[in-house]
């Protein structure tokens, strides 16, 4: 598995293709890979997959943590490219 | 992706059964998923894999916070802890081994592989327990195979050389005509695992499946 195959398996994930076989700590680690490469809206995209309190407090933590990251981010990089544009 | 694929995954990738191409990131993401799911050998076994510096500092650091962990928790599960009764003057200080590796009920436990004769084996289910001690016979003694014909319960076969006899989830044992009913509990696999070795001529009182339990974790 690597950066490729897990984009490949998220995408289809995100199109409703083999839901059932993912748990709440799959969903969570690609968060993690999304937040990684810089996929920050595919990550903001998961994040709605994951049911409250399906993970341990300290992951929900770094959940939210990534997500803040994430969020951040892509905030950042919208201003960005506003910013070319004007 | 789910616990079990996961972890089937990590098995075949450390087994080099797999030609994977994996990464440094999913080597760490694997590595926490073991730690989540207190597979604490596992997680040290594939940090072995991960080259130095090649993730950001920020995950080199949680990977080697994670990594620690285990190694505590690992080192904490080999311990023996001795138990000391008192009986009239004398002390006795006996030393029970710690979690895992107990066979009594072997329903809804996570299997972690096998001790065979003093070598210890991977496996990830109690079907591929069962397929390896099959192998593991086969291999020893060839001439001898069709003796697993012989075994067969009250109503049903566990051996045929025709599928038609055994249920849908029967395999084929690689190298022979014979295929092997799989639809069985785990109790029951143990059972015939045990029977199989004696019948092969080997000390199935070295035979001993490794487990942790499913529900409930060691810490708790």
């Amino acid at each position: 598995m690597n950066k490729d195959s897990q984009l490949k398996l998220i995408k289809k994930f995100l199109k409703g293709i083999g839901k059932n076989d993912v748990d709440s700590f799959c969903i969570y680690q690609w968060m993690d890979r999304c937040c990684y490469e810089g996929w920050w809206n595919i990550a903001i995209e998961l994040s709605a997959y994951i049911p409250p309190n399906s993970l341990d407090e300290s992951y929900h933590k770094r959940l939210e943590f990534l997500l803040f990251e994430c969020r951040t981010s892509l905030k950042e990089a919208k201003a960005k490219n506003s910013n070319l544009v004007e | 992706m789910n616990k079990g694929s996961q972890r089937r995954q990590i098995i075949k990738f450390l087994d080099r059964k797999s030609s994977y191409d994996v990464d440094a990131f999913c080597l760490y993401q694997w590595i926490e998923r073991c730690n989540f799911e207190q597979w604490w050998d596992l997680a040290i076994e594939l940090s072995a894999y991960l080259p130095p510096n090649s993730l950001d500092m920020e995950y080199d650091k949680r990977l080697n916070y994670i990594l620690k962990k285990c190694r505590d928790k690992a080192n904490e599960i080999s311990k023996p802890t001795s138990s000391i009764e008192r009986v009239g003057r004398k002390i006795y200080i006996r030393d029970k081994p710690n979690l895992p590796k107990i066979n009594l009920d072997l329903t809804g436990t996570i299997v972690r592989g096998f001790l065979l004769e003093g070598k210890k084996y991977r496996a990830d289910s109690h079907k591929d327990v069962y397929t390896q001690i099959i192998h593991i016979v086969f291999d020893r003694h060839p001439e001898k195979k069709e003796k697993v014909l012989a075994l067969r319960g009250t109503k049903r076969k566990y051996f045929s050389q025709n599928k038609r006899e055994l249920s849908n989830q029967s395999e084929l044992i690689s190298g022979t005509n014979i295929w092997v009913e799989l639809n069985l509990n785990a109790n029951h696999l143990y059972k015939l695992e045990k029977e199989i070795l004696r019948i092969f001529g080997i000390d199935d009182g070295s035979f001993e499946i490794i487990t942790t339990e499913a529900f409930g974790r060691a810490d708790e």
